[in-house]
This record gives structure tokens, C-alpha cells and sequence, in this order.
């Protein structure tokens, strides 16, 4: 049995943490980008963006099951009830919020900071590796917030998953249907481990907040 | 060419009302020019413009003749000058990585922008709390370290809007002393200053602004005998700003 | 798995250092080191674990498995946790199973997600062979849906009642009945008792002792518990939660044909297609006399769950 704990406990781990990175990776530069431009459109993205940070999870995982089904577009590549599929979904959620997060943290930015980067003379890139300097705190907080969100994640990740029992089972879903058959204190166990997870992900994300900020 | 920034015509709006109308500028490399007059004047739009933070609406703006074309000669331009402004503002990082930024932002090498950083610090007194983090020293020492910040890359101009707002008499008298250092070695100052006396003890010319435009620029001499009543009382302090 | 694993990470780790190696040559003294190296750290290990697991999903695709979607009350009686590993010793064949609802499971075969089905709905197992989703069928094995009820039994019902009779007792007697009300097999049956029974689905809607719960089986019976109300199960499921439901016990009553629960597995067209030597495997253990064995030898909590047809 500690084998199956182990390996869903794993599972969650690399399938949210990877999930979260590569949103990290896509979404800091773009919502660096967005939080730095002034842009007529933007009370619109705004909106767009914010509409999905509530995306319904569950309407992420039907989409993608549809996209990997056989029948479906993707088919051929036969990514259905696999790690990676499941890596896709989280993503998916965690994206708009890094997204929106890291937009907001850079746009919050005052002038007299960006006017100090300015005048500086900096290039293009040091103007942007300064303002993510300025504005770390809340980028982590966006990266924090979606990485909760990957790896809460319960629905989708049964629906593009399967739970398969040793394969694509990860902590949430076992919870869920360890519930549903009757064994409560197995599925405490593991809300128990998937909780001390959260926490030392958060404790050691927060020792890289800058300490300086009032 | 003695004229290191030569402004024409600039006139600049903010949500229609206009703040600086049809103001020409000269100034003349080495000397300290002051920007003076009431509040609200558009001194401090004045001054972003000509230290490239703003866009003029119209008019022109040129740096040893030549005007910013594209943000490769605004790039440059910058990497010339030195700005403090208002709030002294502190980035992320400790003193010692606010004072080394510019020199990072060229591209330096550590050794050198230690043996600068630790020169200019010495200079104006706050080599001690170089290792603290920049956001939790006190308001005089802040704006030390902006100071510093802005002639550490040894500009060839220096742009100051207030710079000794809320300092003590010693600070100021530090950072005054640099100034005139400054101009003396051939450093040309652009200064935006409340205070009439520190006025009169550094500025070589003024610039007296009054509801965007230039009413009078001379020498302080010139203008104390100036046959404006208005100028007159201001240059010596008798006009309330 | 946990082997496969470790060669992924291997694997990044490798590349993750090399990479990190010759990025620090480029690293310029723009002051951002630490936040640059952060970045490339990140987009190094997360590029790397991405190839990591296409790889480790490309090789998945090579290694012989079939998927097998089930519902989740056969999931849950833990049947296929008992029995599957004799095929996969014996095969070297992997069964991954995925369980769902009826409806949810004939459809993924419908698509082509699942290369076999262990299901028990007959009527849509029908449509689903007439419509050629699936080229083979066995109906293996059944059990009967049970009727369980409050101990204090309300609706006075007796061992010479059968299904109908029983349903038309609760009817009269206004007693609370639970419904899964999720269209599974068991709700798909209940509401073929009801037909029978000359009842309306309006109807009873309308009636304030039918509750919906729009739940799998476990949460259904917790419900019926809560509120002392009756509800028809499927044998497995009560079997497994019986020593929670203290307000409630099994009704004896006449076992007819319509309270039957019959268990097919069907190989769907991709799975042959697809998969022949593996799903033929398949089929060929499922029908085995040993796999029926162990199917009717099953037990939860020293009880029988499961009849074969031999």
C-alpha cells in the first residue's frame, strides 16, 4: 500500500509541478509584456483573461478529452489517459493565472519606478528583467496561486487521466474515489500527505519572496 | 558646439489643458541652469522632457545637435545623462546594486563597478550601509543613494527635480557640494529647484517659468536687475511661490 | 513504473547539466544573474521533463497494453483488482482500467478510447453491436439488484413481494425512496421497475418521499441511510457498505428475472483493430473456466457477489 501512496503522491507532484512551470515559462514573459505595454484593447484582454482564471476545470477536461479522444483531432497521437495529458489540463488552468497575475504585478509597477528603469538608458530586455525584479513578489504569488491550482485539480485530471490505478492516478483522484467506494481513513491519509505537500511547495516558493517590501 | 541641449517651440498637453507652451531652452555645456517659478508651473514636465522621460507634442529637442531619431539614440542619450528625481526612488536590491545598475545596465565588468561604486559612496558618505536592503534606510540616505545612482556612470549631464526635498541641512550641503564639483569638472546641471537660496548658491543662469512659458532666462545677476518687478522680487526671494 | 521514472529523470538530469553548462559561458555580468539562472534553471528542467515524458509516452505506446473501460460500480467491488493480475502474469499484457459511468463507458467505446468494456446495460449493449462499435460479446456473469431499505420497513414489505409488488407498496405507502437519478444502470433499471409498475416518471417526481440524489451508488446509499428511505442497489456496493448503513438492511424479496444484473465484456472495433493479438488474448482469458472460477469465487467480506453463466 505504501507503494500506491508513493507512486500517486509522486504523480501529483511532477505532473502539477511541471504543469506550473510551463505555465511559469509562457505566461511571465507574455504577462510581462502585456503589464508593460499600454494597449487600447486592453480592458478587453483583461476581462478575457480574468473570465478564465474562474474556467470551470471541468470544462478544460471535456475539451481536452475531446481533442485527444481517438475520434478525435489528436487521436493519432494517442496522448489519451496519459501523465501528459493530464500535464496539459493543469496547464491549461494554471496558465491564465500566471498569466493574469504576473500582467497585473508588472502593470501595478508606479511610474516613478519605470521612469527611474527608463532613464537609465537600458535596453529593451534589461527594461524587462528589471521590471520582473520590481514586481518578483507578485509574479510568485500568480506562480503559487496557479500551481494551487494544478494540483487541486480533481476533475479534469480524472476525466483526461482515467485514474488509472498506477499509471495516471494521481492524489485527487484517489481521494475521490476511495470516497466514493467507503474507505474514509485511506482517503484522509492521502488529503492528509497531498496537504503537507502544498505546504512545503508554499514554504519554500515564500523563502524566495524579496523581504524588503513593506 | 558649447550648447548641449538646445529645446525649441516645445509645447506639451495633458488631457487637453496645456502645460508648456512654445518654451526654447539652451543649455550651455558646464554651467548649472536652474528652472525656477510658481507652483504648477510645468517645471517638472520641463524637466522629464528634456531628460527624454516625456515626449514633447511639438517642437524640437536636440542633444549636441543631433535630435532622437529612434530609441537606439534615446538608449545612448540616456547612458549620458543622470536623473534624480522627486521621490528618490529605490529599486529592489540593496544600496550597493542600486548605485552599481547603471554600470550593470553598460555592460561593466564587476571589478570596475566595485572600485566606482565604492568611490561614490565614500563620497557621499554612505559606505556604510551599502549591504542594506535599499527599501530600508532612511529618507536622507535614499536620497544619497539616488544621487549616487545618477553620477556613477560619470554623466556628461545632470538632471535634479528637487533633489534635496527632504534632507537636513548637513545632507544638503553635502549633495550641494557635489554639484558644484560636478559643473566644475565639466559637467553640465539642469535644476529644478523650490528653494530660492539654493538657488542663488549654485545656479550659474535661470529660467524663470510662469504658466508654461519662459518669462525671463539669464544670468542671476541680469536678473536681479531686471526691469520686470515680478522677476526681480522673485529672483530675490521676496515673492511668495 | 517507479524504474521508468528514475530513467526519465536520468535522462533530464543529464541534459539539464549539460545545458546549464554551457548557458553559464553565456551568462553576462548584467546584474540579473540570479534571476536570469533562475529563469534558465526553470526552463530547463521543465523542457527537459517534457521530453522525459514523451518519451516515457512513446514508449507506453510500444510496451503491449489494452485499455479496458468499466463502470465504476465494478471498479469498486474490486472484481477487476482481484482477477486482472492472473492475465497480466500470464500475458505480459497490461489491463489499464478506466472506470465510468454506463453510458460514459459506451461511448468512449463508441470513439475508439477503450479496446474492450465490462458493462451490464443489455438494451444499450444492443444498439451499441447493431451499430458494429463492437465486433465481439459475452454476457459472463450477473447478480441481482437488491431492494434495501430501513429496518423499521414502512412500506411492510415481505419476502413473497417481488420487485413490483415491492415498488407499488413503497408507491402506496408514500415511503422515502432514493433514486441515483444519474442514468447508470441501476437508475436505468429502477425506472424500467417503475414502467412496470404503471407508474409515472412525472409523477414521481412530483412526490416529496422520491429524492434525487444525482450520485454514484456509495453516496446514494449514505442518503437513503440518512433519511431512513429505500433504494435499489446493486449487491456489490451494499456489500462494501453495509457496516456504515446502520438504519438500513437488505429486503427479502422474490428474485424474478427483472432484477437481474447481467455482465457483458465486448472487444470494440478499434480494439481489434488496433490491438488484435492483445484483445484476443483478452477475450480468450475472460471466457476461460479458470477466469469464471475466480469471477464466481469472489467475495466482499466472505460474501459471493458475482454468478457465472457457464
Amino acid at each position: 500500500m505504501l507503494d500506491a501512496i508513493l507512486g500517486a503522491t509522486l504523480r501529483s507532484l511532477a505532473v502539477s509541478a511541471i504543469a506550473t512551470l510551463l505555465a511559469a515559462l509562457l505566461g511571465i514573459p507574455l504577462g510581462t509584456y502585456l503589464g508593460m505595454r499600454k494597449m487600447h484593447g486592453r480592458r478587453f484582454l483583461k476581462s478575457l483573461i480574468y473570465t478564465f482564471y474562474g474556467f470551470p476545470p471541468v470544462v478544460a477536461g471535456l475539451l481536452i478529452y475531446l481533442l485527444l479522444s481517438s475520434a478525435g483531432p489528436l487521436g493519432f497521437m494517442h496522448l489519451l489517459f496519459t501523465l501528459p495529458a493530464m500535464i496539459l489540463a493543469e496547464f491549461l488552468l494554471a496558465f491564465p493565472l500566471v498569466l493574469g497575475i504576473t500582467m497585473m504585478s508588472v502593470s501595478a509597477i508606479r511610474t516613478e519606478v519605470r521612469d527611474a528603469i527608463r532613464v537609465l538608458g537600458v535596453s529593451r530586455r534589461q527594461e524587462v528583467m528589471l521590471y520582473l525584479r520590481e514586481a518578483k513578489n507578485g509574479i510568485l504569488a500568480g506562480v503559487m496561486v496557479g500551481f494551487g491550482s494544478a494540483i487541486s485539480e480533481v476533475g479534469a485530471a480524472m476525466m483526461v487521466g482515467g485514474g488509472i490505478v498506477g499509471e495516471t492516478n494521481v492524489l485527487t483522484t484517489d481521494i475521490m474515489v476511495h470516497t466514493r467506494m467507503g474507505n474514509f481513513e485511506y482517503a484522509i491519509v492521502l488529503a492528509v500527505i497531498l496537504l503537507a505537500l502544498c505546504f512545503a511547495i508554499y514554504f519554500v516558493l515564500a523563502r524566495l519572496e524579496d523581504a524588503g517590501d513593506e | 558646439m558649447n550648447e548641449v541641449i538646445v529645446a525649441s517651440a516645445i509645447t506639451k498637453k495633458f488631457d487637453g489643458k496645456t502645460v508648456l507652451s512654445q518654451v526654447s531652452l539652451a543649455v550651455k555645456k558646464g554651467e548649472i541652469l536652474s528652472i525656477i517659478g510658481p507652483s504648477g508651473a510645468g517645471k517638472t514636465t520641463l524637466l522629464r522632457i528634456l531628460a527624454t522621460l516625456e515626449m514633447q507634442d511639438a517642437g524640437t529637442l536636440l542633444f549636441a545637435g543631433n535630435e532622437l531619431r529612434n530609441e537606439e539614440t534615446r538608449m545612448q542619450v540616456r547612458r549620458k545623462l543622470g536623473y534624480v528625481g522627486q521621490h528618490a526612488v529605490m529599486l529592489s536590491g540593496t544600496v550597493y546594486d542600486n548605485i552599481a545598475l547603471p554600470l550593470r545596465v553598460r555592460g561593466m565588468g564587476g571589478m570596475e563597478i566595485e572600485r566606482r561604486v565604492r568611490r561614490v559612496a565614500e563620497m557621499l558618505g554612505i559606505s556604510g550601509i551599502l549591504e542594506k536592503n535599499a527599501r530600508k534606510i532612511s529618507g536622507g540616505e535614499a536620497q544619497r543613494t539616488a544621487f549616487a545612482r545618477a553620477i556613477v556612470g560619470e554623466p556628461e549631464i545632470l538632471f535634479l527635480d528637487e533633489f534635496c526635498a527632504n534632507l537636513d541641512y548637513r545632507n544638503i550641503a553635502v549633495l550641494e557640494r557635489h554639484v558644484k564639483e560636478f559643473s566644475a569638472h565639466g559637467g553640465t546641471v539642469v535644476l529644478v529647484s523650490h528653494n530660492i537660496f539654493q538657488v542663488r548658491r549654485l545656479a550659474h543662469r535661470c529660467a524663470i517659468l510662469v504658466d508654461g512659458r519662459i518669462i525671463a532666462c539669464d544670468s542671476l545677476a541680469a536678473l536681479e536687475h531686471a526691469d520686470n518687478d515680478f522677476v526681480r522680487g522673485f529672483v530675490e526671494g521676496d515673492i511668495p511661490w | 513504473m517507479i524504474i521508468n521514472l528514475l530513467d526519465c529523470a536520468q535522462f533530464a538530469c543529464t541534459r539539464y547539466v549539460y545545458i546549464f553548462i554551457s548557458f553559464s559561458f553565456h551568462v553576462q555580468n548584467s546584474g540579473d544573474n540570479s534571476m536570469k539562472r533562475i529563469y534558465v534553471i526553470l526552463a530547463v528542467i521543465a523542457i527537459s521533463a517534457l521530453v522525459a515524458s514523451g518519451i516515457y509516452v512513446w514508449q507506453e505506446h510500444a510496451r503491449q497494453s489494452i485499455l479496458l473501460a468499466t463502470t465504476t460500480s465494478v471498479q469498486d467491488s474490486g472484481l477487476l483488482d482481484a482477477i486482472l493480475p492472473d492475465f497480466e502474469t500470464r500475458n505480459g499484457i497490461s489491463v489499464h482500467v478506466v472506470a465510468l459511468g454506463t453510458g460514459q463507458a459506451l461511448e468512449y467505446g463508441k470513439r475508439g478510447d477503450a479496446h474492450c468494456l465490462l458493462v451490464h446495460a443489455p438494451a444499450l449493449e444492443n444498439v451499441f453491436m447493431q451499430n458494429g462499435y463492437g465486433i465481439r460479446r459475452i454476457t459472463l456473469f450477473w447478480n441481482t439488484f437488491v431492494l434495501i431499505g430501513p429496518k423499521t420497513n414502512p412500506a411492510g414489505i415481505n419476502g413473497t413481494d417481488n420487485i413490483t409488488q415491492a415498488f407499488l407498496k413503497i408507491w402506496n405507502a408514500g415511503a422515502v425512496f432514493v433514486s441515483r437519478g444519474d442514468l447508470s444502470g441501476t437508475h436505468v433499471k429502477e425506472m424500467e421497475i417503475w414502467a412496470v409498475c404503471g407508474i409515472d416518471k412525472e409523477e414521481l417526481k412530483e412526490r416529496t418521499w422520491y429524492v434525487n440524489a444525482s450520485a454514484g451508488m456509495g453516496t446514494t446509499l449514505q442518503v437513503a441511510n440518512e433519511r431512513n428511505g429505500y433504494t435499489l442497489s446493486d449487491i456489490a456496493t451494499y456489500l462494501r457498505w453495509r457496516q456504515k448503513l446502520t438504519n438500513l438492511m437488505q429486503m427479502q424479496i422474490a428474485v424474478t428475472p427483472e432484477i437481474r444484473n447481467d455482465y457483458s465484456v465486448i472487444i470494440t472495433k478499434t480494439g481489434s483493430v488496433e490491438k488484435p493479438s492483445e484483445t484476443d488474448a483478452f477475450w480468450n482469458w475472460m471466457c476461460s473456466a479458470q477466469t469464471r472460477s475466480m469471477i464466481e469465487n469472489y467475495t466482499i467480506n466472505s460474501e459471493r457477489v458475482y454468478n457465472v453463466y457457464w
